[in-house]
């Protein structure tokens, strides 16, 4: 398990690498620099100290050696669209924000998601079947920032009981935390769903009944935790998906995240914030898989067992 | 299988803690009574430092915890007024060259004294290479600051000296006509050495890095999320300054901004969608200030290009632009039609330039009512096929979203069936537009632009032939020649004829440009305030509002 763990990070700092190498030289060919965050044409001169003062105006192979050099140094620089901030500082500042929401959508929708997927497999047919499907089915269609807006506006204007903009208080992460996590709801309390009625039908689970397992122990022994593991799976993009994902909901709800001061960071071609963003979110993504591969173990002993050997 | 319990459980209870968390609720919207006033901004602010400051939400925190030489209101005809601000009077010489200001005793917000070295020190800071100040050219006007900020001169060579303590002096680059019109702009106003250099590049970043001098202190900062800004005791003008708390908050999302103006949340908001002008005016809990913003929306030429290097042509496109429909249709009557470039409301020698200048456009219609006409004439000029289906251009747009895309086809529409011919459209990114622009890559291209100061010469000298602001390929001798001489002019009523005479160049003659709408606002305010100026620049201003007693 150990040596399995060591060797999947070696290649999470190759891919690592590669990205950043990548994204710095993309954004670079892409047309515009940091000035144009001001949407209007400056004097020559003025370009000129602007270039000189972040070393822009030095050959771009130059630029980055500098910027791995600083990297190794775990060095991200300094904003060039917000002077006097740095890139790590920005970085500490807003991916709690989005941390926290996205942790909260992932328990919420994982919790509700499988919780509303046994009750319809074990109502099969039955009224909460249809309602959860029902809502199943609008959660899976009806995109996060129609829901976001509908919350905003119903909250904010007919039933002001929490806050509707801002951060602060655990009341702001209520309605984002909904928002982020109605989709995902909905696709786990399907796939719980059918999950469940497929176990339900293997014959372990008529053996055990026929044994005498009491109900309760048949359901969360046998059917509950075999139904759960393909879910865990897409647990993990999941967890990630849930930070980009973010940009639209904190756009509406003005939340001071990561997602959308990543998007912004981009349009003010912003280069080592989208270069320090890039290589914290590609950490974390790839962590994330990590965490999930090795979760995948602890549930599935099958997984475990070949880990060991 | 126990710890898959042990996950489980874990899980089950983080979900429980999180939902008692969410029944918590802290309490909600803080209302009315208080002394405050709640408000927003649109997005994050980049950075409070002075020197490096370039966009609207850091000059709305300026107007409100900083004061220049000077501050301006609006008067009741609704045209900007400078009003004294730290400096008592002012003289200038015989010349205009040499501006003297005399400041009056005020403090900073910690209690220390402000003296006129603090003014120097600020603007020298802005023109310092190392530095790399955006804005540093709004400065251009005073005596070798352009040299010195491109490494040609010294920092001592720059005209601007401080004679004593608090008298402060100023000697030009050449009599320039709008200068008082500077000494309110955030880019002049004082900076503290010692807070500056405490700081170092971290300064205007932070919270603690911040200093004040004006009606109002910031007391808490949480970047991207909100300011609070409150009372400070220490400025010269404290006993009219009548509210003790402004609240902004960072609010992104249009129709977010909407519902909480709406519920209460906020005491103001621009309005812009029709839909949302008609339920506020329904309530009848508002006031609606309209205004204009110093700006015009409009279509330029590539004047290298094939077709548009002929005049007739430019001014076929340009007379064939639906402007009263287009403000109707796409800017729900909020914007204005424009046949001048100048907007309303810009002032020269104490009068709106607008009401002595009679818009060119105007007079080309009358004298050519035909569009077409004067296109076939242009396309016959041009041994080119004068038929106008015959005819495809391109229009080059900023911005790729759903707005650009409804913009463009009205454009695309209304060329088809005033003048018959066929646009295609191109929707690009500000930074590609840019680079399409300085490569004349285009032939027809929409922008807008919003002035910096309150003269003519902020909208007239960007098109001077080597301005290099936007690249259209437009010369002329003549207007190159009036602008300069704008430049050096004293009388102010001369500048005011050549700017005439410049505009007239642009739009009647050449057609270089086509303005098609001037840009105005609609602000909505909540009944319960009053007292609020909302000047052409500067931005709004709360020194002066207050709370109006009796409000049901």
């Amino acid at each position: 398990m150990l040596r399995y763990i060591l060797k999947r990070v070696g290649i999470m700092f190759l891919t690592l690498f590669i990205i950043i190498t990548m994204t710095f030289f993309i954004i670079r060919a892409v047309p515009g620099d940091p000035l144009s965050s001001m949407a209007r044409n400056l004097p020559e001169q003025v370009k000129i100290n602007f270039y000189a003062k972040y070393g822009l105006d030095q050959p771009l192979f130059v630029q980055y050696l500098k910027f791995m050099k600083n990297l190794f140094m775990l060095d991200l620089g300094e904003s060039l669209v917000y002077p006097g901030r740095s890139v790590a500082e920005n970085i500490k500042r807003f991916s709690p924000v989005s941390a926290r929401l996205g942790i909260q959508a992932v328990i919420f929708g994982f919790t509700t998601g499988v919780s509303f997927g046994i009750l319809a497999a074990f109502k099969r047919n039955k009224w909460p079947d249809y309602v959860v499907m029902f809502l199943a089915i609008l959660g899976v269609s009806i995109p996060g920032f129609v829901t976001a807006s509908l919350l905003q506006y119903y909250f904010t204007v007919k039933i002001p009981l929490l806050p509707t903009t801002g951060w602060g208080t655990t009341g702001h992460t209520i309605l984002p935390t909904i928002a982020l996590a109605f989709g995902s709801v909905a696709a786990y309390a399907r796939y719980m769903r059918a999950n469940v009625l497929d176990v339900l039908h293997q014959d372990y689970i008529l053996t055990a009944r026929a044994k005498g397992v009491p109900r309760f122990s048949l359901i969360w022994r046998h059917v509950i935790r075999n139904a759960i593991l393909p879910v865990i799976t897409i647990l993990g993009p999941q967890i990630a998906g849930i930070f980009i994902g973010s940009f639209v909901i904190e756009k509406i709800f003005s939340i001071p995240g990561f997602g959308f001061n990543y998007v912004s960071a981009i349009q003010n071609r912003d280069f080592s914030m989208i270069l320090g963003q890039t290589i914290f979110f590609a950490a974390l993504y790839i962590t994330a898989l990590l965490v999930v591969d090795i979760l995948y173990g602890l549930v599935d002993p099958r997984i475990r067992i070949s880990g060991k050997r | 299988m126990e710890r898959f319990k042990k996950l489980v459980t874990l899980g089950m209870s983080i979900a429980v803690l999180f939902l008692f968390g969410a029944c918590g609720g802290e309490k909600n919207v803080e209302k009315d009574d208080k002394n405050e006033v709640n408000t927003y901004l649109g997005s994050g602010i980049k950075t409070l430092d002075i020197s490096k400051a370039t966009d609207a939400n850091a000059s709305f925190i300026f107007t409100q915890v900083m004061e220049g030489l000077t501050r301006v209101s609006v008067d009741e005809r609704g045209q900007d007024i400078i009003l004294p601000g730290l400096a008592e009077s002012w003289e200038t010489s015989e010349d205009g060259l040499v501006w003297t200001f005399y400041l009056r005793d005020s403090k900073w917000w910690d209690g220390s004294e402000l003296t006129a070295e603090d003014f120097v020190y600020s603007i020298k800071r802005t023109l310092d290479p190392a530095t790399a100040s955006q804005y540093a050219f709004i400065l251009s006007p005073i005596k070798n600051a352009m040299e010195y900020n491109g490494g040609k001169a010294k920092a001592d060579d720059v005209g601007v000296a401080a004679l004593d303590e608090k008298t402060l002096q100023f000697t030009l680059k050449s009599p320039t006509g709008y200068f008082l019109d500077l000494t309110y702009y955030k880019t002049l106003h004082p900076q503290r050495r010692d807070v500056v250099e405490k700081y170092g590049d971290r300064y205007g970043a932070t919270m603690e890095s911040l200093i004040a001098n004006g009606p109002f202190v910031v007391k808490e900062w949480i970047p991207n999320n909100k300011v609070t800004l409150v009372k400070n005791e220490n400025y010269w003008d404290k006993d009219n300054v009548r509210i003790d708390q402004v609240n902004v908050q960072v609010v992104q999302d249009t129709n977010a901004q909407m519902n909480m103006l709406l519920n209460g949340q906020l005491d103001i908001a621009g309005v812009s969608k029709q839909e949302w002008v008609k339920k506020f005016e329904e309530t009848g809990r508002f006031n609606v200030v309209k205004g204009y913003t110093a700006g015009s929306n409009y279509t330029f030429f590539n004047l290298d290009d094939g077709i548009f290097k002929n005049d007739k042509i430019r001014k076929a496109f340009s007379l064939s632009i639906t402007r009263e429909d287009m403000g109707d249709v796409i800017f729900k009557g909020i914007f204005e039609s424009a046949y001048g470039w100048v907007p309303p409301k810009i002032q020269i020698a104490g009068k709106e330039f607008r009401s002595e200048v009679p818009e060119p456009l105007k007079q080309l219609k009358d004298e050519s009512p035909d569009p077409r006409e004067l296109l076939a004439e242009g396309l016959r000029e041009l041994g080119m096929d004068e038929n106008p289906e015959n005819l495809r251009v391109s229009y080059l747009n900023t911005g790729t979203n759903d707005w650009s895309r409804t913009f463009f086809e009205y454009i695309q529409q209304m060329w088809k069936k005033t003048l018959g011919v066929e646009i295609e459209g191109i929707f690009v990114e500000w930074p590609v537009f840019q680079k399409m622009i300085d490569e004349k890559d285009y032939q027809l291209a929409g922008m807008a632009w919003i002035g910096d100061y309150n003269d003519p010469s902020t909208f007239l000298d960007i098109w001077k032939s080597d301005a290099g602001i936007y690249n259209t390929g437009f010369k002329n001798d003549r207007y190159d020649e009036l602008i300069e001489m704008a430049g050096v002019e004293v009388d102010q009523e001369k500048r005011l004829e050549y700017f005439r005479e410049a505009e007239n160049i642009l739009l009647y003659e050449e057609s270089a440009i086509a303005p098609s709408l001037y840009r105005k606002r609609n602000t909505f305010i909540s009944k319960r305030l009053g007292g609020i100026t909302i000047p052409l620049f500067g931005g709004m201003d709360y020194k002066t509002v207050y709370i109006v007693e009796d409000e049901d």
